[in-house]
C-alpha cells in the first residue's frame, strides 16, 4: 500500500549543522491498517509524514503508494489520494470562509473547480447531516466562519472535511495535541470512527502514548531515524502502556535527556 | 455652481478609483498580496486604449482590449512571484517598473489625446447636455460600469473557482489539500486585478481625452486607501458586501482628497495622499480609535476625580 525504500534524509545540508535524520530507513503499510507512531522530538516522526505527504523531499531513495513511484510528485498532486490533519487547528480549514464553503470546497475535491456555483441551498442540507452525528452543534452555524470555532470543533470539522471524498491514506500529525484533554478524547473516538467505517489506511503520529496503546492496528516507536519498536494485532494488544513508557525513557536516557 | 463641479469631479473620480480599489481588493485582500504593479498597469490601460482609439478603434472594444493588457502585465507579476520564487513586493515593482518603458514605448511620447474621437464619457450624446449636467451623466456612466465590476466579481467569489481563490489566499494548506496548484490561482487573482486596474486606467482618461504618462503615481496608495476604508466600513455593517465597501470607500477617501486639496492646492497632491494612507493605517490598527478613547477616558475620570474632592 504505501512503501519508503531505502531512505536517505538529511537536514542543514552543506552546513556545519548538517543532520542525518533517515539512511536506509525502510517502511511500509499495508492496505487497511492504523498505524501510530511514538517517538520523541527529533525521532523522525513528523519527517517521515512530510515525506509522504511531498512537503519535504528525500536526498535518495523511493516511495511508492499503491504500486506506483510517488517519490518526485508535488505535494498538490499526492494530496489527490492523501488527506492530511495537522497539529494547528487553523491549517486544516480557510478560517475567513464559512462552514459551509469549506465542507463545498471539500466535497468537491479532485473536480473541476469552474464557474458553476459554489454553494447550493440542497447541499448545505447534505453538509448539515453530515455535521449532525458529531454532537457539537456546527451544523446550524453553517454561515459562520470558521475561524470563529474553537480549536476542538475546528479539528473535528477538519477531519470531517479531510475524509470527505474517498482517499487512498490519511495522515494525522499530532492532531489532537493542541485540544484539552476531554476535547481530544472526543477527536480520538471521530478519528477511530471515520477510520473504522471509511476503511482508511492511516498513519497516526502522536504524543499521547494511551492513545497509540489504545487506538489503531499496529504501534511504532521512532527514535533517531530508527523504528525500535514496531508491533502490529495481536502483538500490539499485549502493549501496555507502562512498557511503552519504559521503553520510551530507555530511549530518551541513551539520547542524555 | 463650484459645490456643483466639485461634486461631479468627487463622483467621477471616485468611481474611477473605485475600480481601482475592486481590483485591488482581489490582490490585497483575498490572496494576502501587496501588488504594486497597479502603478504601471492603471496608465497601461490608458496607453492601450488611447492608441487603440486614434488608430480607428471603438471604444468598446478598445476597453476590451484594456483588460486584456492588464491581465497580461499581471501574469508577469504573478509568474515572477510563483514560477521564478521572487518575493511577491519586489515582483510587483519589477512589472511597474517595466511597463514605464512599455507605456512610453505603446504612447511614442509621454501624452496622446483623442479629443476628437468619441468615447464612452465623450460622445454626441453627452456633448449635446448643458455642462453640468454632461458632468453627473459622465459619473454616472462610470457608475454603471463600476455596478458591472462589482456584480461581475461578486458573482465570481461565489463560483467554486471564486472559492478556491479566497482559499489561496486565506489558507492555501487547504487548497493544495484538494489537490490542486495555489499557483495557479494567485496567477488568476493578479491577472483579473490588473485587468480590473487597467479598465480603470482607460476610464480615467476618457475622463480628459488625454492619456498622460504620469497619471499612474501613487494609484497603489490610492487604492489601498479606498480598501482598507472600505473593509472598515463592510465590517461593522453586517449586510454590506466588502466589495460595495470598497466603492463607498473609494467616494469618501476622494471627497477627502478633493478638499484637502482645496485648502493646500493641488502642489500638494501626492504628499496629502500619503499623509491620508497613514492616517488610513492608523484608523484601520485602531490606534486612533485607542487614543481618543484614551483621552476621552482620562477627561472623564478626572472630571470624576474633582467631583470627588469637590
Amino acid at each position: 500500500m504505501l512503501e519508503l525504500k531505502n531512505i536517505r534524509k538529511v537536514f542543514n545540508r552543506g552546513t556545519p549543522d548538517e543532520t542525518v535524520l533517515f539512511d536506509g530507513f525502510d517502511f511500509s503499510v499495508k492496505e487497511g491498517e492504523f498505524v501510530s507512531i511514538v517517538g520523541s522530538n527529533g525521532s523522525g516522526k513528523t519527517t517521515l509524514l512530510n515525506l509522504v505527504s511531498g512537503t519535504l523531499f528525500p536526498e535518495e531513495g523511493q516511495i511508492f503508494l499503491k504500486g506506483e513511484d510517488i517519490t518526485s510528485q508535488k505535494e498538490f498532486v499526492r494530496a489527490r489520494r492523501i488527506g492530511r490533519v495537522f497539529q494547528d487547528p487553523s491549517r486544516g480549514a480557510a478560517n475567513n470562509m464559512t462552514i459551509a464553503e469549506n465542507m463545498a470546497i471539500a466535497e468537491n475535491k479532485n473536480k473541476r473547480y469552474g464557474l458553476s456555483a459554489g454553494l447550493s441551498k440542497k447541499r448545505i442540507e447534505a453538509y448539515r447531516d453530515l455535521l449532525h452525528p458529531l454532537g457539537l452543534g456546527l451544523e446550524d452555524r453553517m454561515n459562520v466562519p470558521v475561524g470563529a470555532l474553537s480549536g476542538g470543533q475546528r479539528q473535528m470539522l477538519t477531519l470531517t472535511i479531510a475524509t470527505m471524498t474517498p482517499i487512498d491514506l490519511l495522515l494525522l500529525d499530532e492532531h489532537t495535541a493542541a485540544l484539552d484533554p476531554k476535547t481530544a478524547e472526543q477527536a480520538m473516538e471521530l478519528t477511530d470512527k471515520i477510520v473504522r467505517e471509511k476503511k482508511i489506511t492511516t498513519l497516526m503520529v502522536t504524543h499521547n502514548l494511551r492513545f497509540a496503546e489504545q487506538y489503531g492496528t499496529r504501534l511504532c516507536m521512532f527514535d533517531k531515524g530508527h523504528v525500535v519498536l514496531d508491533a502490529a494485532d495481536e502483538q500490539k494488544k499485549r502493549q501496555k502502556v507502562e512498557n511503552l513508557l519504559t521503553l520510551f525513557n530507555e530511549i530518551s536516557i541513551e539520547c542524555g535527556n | 455652481m463650484f459645490f456643483l463641479n466639485q461634486t461631479s469631479t468627487i463622483l467621477q473620480m471616485g468611481f474611477v478609483y473605485a475600480i481601482v480599489g475592486l481590483g485591488v481588493y482581489i490582490t490585497y485582500k483575498i490572496l494576502d498580496f501587496p501588488d504594486l504593479s497597479v502603478d504601471g498597469t492603471f496608465p497601461l490601460g490608458g496607453v492601450v486604449f488611447a492608441v487603440l482609439l486614434t488608430a480607428g478603434c471603438p471604444w468598446p472594444v478598445a476597453m476590451l482590449a484594456d483588460f486584456v493588457a492588464g491581465a497580461l502585465a499581471g501574469l508577469v507579476t504573478g509568474v515572477l512571484h510563483v514560477k521564478l520564487k521572487i518575493n511577491g513586493l519586489l515582483s510587483g515593482i519589477i512589472t511597474m517598473t517595466a511597463l514605464l518603458s512599455v507605456n512610453y514605448l505603446i504612447a511614442g511620447g509621454p501624452m496622446v489625446s483623442f479629443s476628437q474621437e468619441s468615447t464612452l464619457l465623450n460622445n454626441a450624446f453627452l456633448n449635446g447636455l448643458a455642462r453640468t449636467a454632461a458632468n453627473f451623466m459622465q459619473a454616472f456612466f462610470i457608475l454603471l460600469f463600476v455596478i458591472l465590476c462589482k456584480i461581475l466579481l461578486d458573482w465570481f467569489l461565489k463560483t467554486k473557482s471564486g472559492f478556491m481563490l479566497r482559499a489561496t489566499g486565506d489558507n492555501p494548506q487547504l487548497v493544495t489539500q484538494m489537490g490542486k496548484n495555489t499557483d495557479n490561482y494567485k496567477m488568476l487573482g493578479l491577472s483579473l486585478a490588473n485587468g480590473l486596474v487597467a479598465l480603470a486606467g482607460s476610464l480615467y482618461c476618457q475622463y480628459g481625452s488625454v492619456y498622460n504618462s504620469s497619471m499612474g503615481t501613487g494609484t497603489v496608495v490610492i487604492a489601498l486607501a479606498c480598501v482598507i476604508i472600505g473593509c472598515v466600513i463592510a465590517k461593522h455593517i453586517r449586510v454590506m458586501a466588502n466589495t460595495t465597501g470598497v466603492v463607498i470607500g473609494a467616494l469618501l477617501y476622494y471627497a477627502i482628497l478633493s478638499v484637502a486639496m482645496l485648502l493646500l492646492g493641488s502642489d500638494y497632491t501626492k504628499l496629502i495622499v500619503a499623509v491620508l494612507f497613514v492616517i488610513v493605517l492608523l484608523f484601520d490598527s485602531g490606534l486612533i480609535g485607542r487614543t481618543v478613547k484614551n483621552v476621552f477616558n482620562r477627561g472623564k475620570k478626572q472630571r470624576g476625580e474633582a467631583e470627588k474632592n469637590a
